[in-house]
């Protein structure tokens, strides 16, 4: 079975057009991920990568469009009724409350989703100790950005949308950050990320998803994506 | 911990820290104004109590388009964000009206 058949898409955003008041950001923009693999979103800056997810995530929905996540469909969805599909946002400004414990929001997410204890534990062991017991508002971005790819393991999504999950991490950080992209992977999710380091996307993503003139391009690999010349000029340079 | 504790305390946590600061401040701005009008004596009738309500789940309904990141949490938790706007709400009117039955006794 290769990964485009339809057993293995997990996700199909098809025909999203999205406004913002009464600006179109993006016509006709699609976004297709299947078990297992990795798919980086690359577009410059202001191409509408963010407002992609955000879309499909149901933060700011789309105008029109349509959504499958598994087996489901919806036209008009908001981010809990994705998180129900089995979508797990992950947004560059972090989603975890700065109110609380890691160990409190570790905790509520796993009884939320009823996540084994054996990964409960896993997840909780993979943390220092002192930051367990530190309230988000107290952890440095790093710091914040890695536990927030750890607890997102807790859930067992079936598609991950993880916006720059990268930026501005060290890239030993990012290297952490990825292994846990690929955890989650192997574990059968669908992973896509934005990211503009181009040395992350060609380590790490099996498939380039190109966010350009207000829609969206499946270029292919990395390496199929270098050498395409519209790619190339927009986003490599 | 308990899975229904583990539910259900993060959330009362969130929404008392949501709702004290707003319930103190509205009441600071209600003894602010009532003592330049020189109506302190107000400060605890009922049309003080549903002004202080009212702004107050205003400005709890205010900031949640403020705490994206709570949001974005409850979003991700499968709890539509409102959620934790309206309990912060019935908490403060909570708040108000134990703070009426205190007020009531003192007085008295």
């Amino acid at each position: 079975m290769t990964p485009h058949d339809s057993d293995e898409r997990v996700l199909d955003a098809e025909d999203l057009v999205v406004h913002r008041g009464s600006t179109l950001i993006l016509t006709s923009a699609s976004l297709r991920l299947d078990r297992g693999t990795i798919t980086a979103l690359a577009g410059r800056n202001g191409a509408g990568k963010s407002t992609l997810f955000d879309a499909i995530a149901g933060v700011r929905p789309p105008t029109s469009g349509r959504l499958r996540i598994g087996a489901l469909t919806r036209w008009r969805w908001r981010q809990h009724h994705v998180a129900h599909m089995g979508l797990f946002f992950w947004p560059q400004q972090g989603y975890l409350s700065r109110a609380l414990s890691v160990e409190t929001q570790c905790t509520w997410m796993a009884a939320r989703w009823d996540t084994p204890r054996a990964l409960h534990d896993e997840v909780l062991d993979s943390l220092p100790t002192e930051l367990r017991r530190t309230e988000v508002l107290a952890l440095s971005p790093g710091e914040r950005r890695r536990v927030e790819a750890a607890i997102l393991r807790l859930r067992q999504p079936l598609v991950v949308l993880a916006d720059e999950p990268f930026a501005g991490a060290a890239p030993i950080a990012a290297e952490l950050f990825a292994t846990h992209l690929q955890q989650l992977a192997r574990d059968g999710a669908a992973v896509c990320f934005t990211s503009h380091e181009w040395w992350i996307v060609e380590a790490f993503a099996h498939r380039v998803v190109h966010c350009t003139s207000r829609t969206t391009l499946d270029v292919g690999t990395p390496r199929a994506a270098r050498e395409n010349h519209a790619f190339r000029t927009d986003f490599l340079g | 911990m308990s899975p229904a504790r583990a539910l259900t305390a993060p959330f009362a946590t969130l929404a008392l820290r949501r709702a004290i600061p707003i319930w103190v401040g509205v009441r600071l701005v209600s003894v602010a104004v009532l003592a330049l009008g020189g109506s302190l004596h107000r400060l605890w009738s009922l049309d003080t109590a549903l002004w202080s309500v009212a702004m107050g789940v205003l400005l709890v309904a205010v900031r949640e388009r403020t705490e994206w990141r709570e949001s974005t949490l409850l979003g991700n938790l499968g709890v539509p964000r409102v959620t934790l706007t309206a309990i912060a709400g019935a908490m403060l009117l909570l708040i108000e009206v134990i703070a009426q039955l205190v007020a009531a006794r003192v007085l008295a």
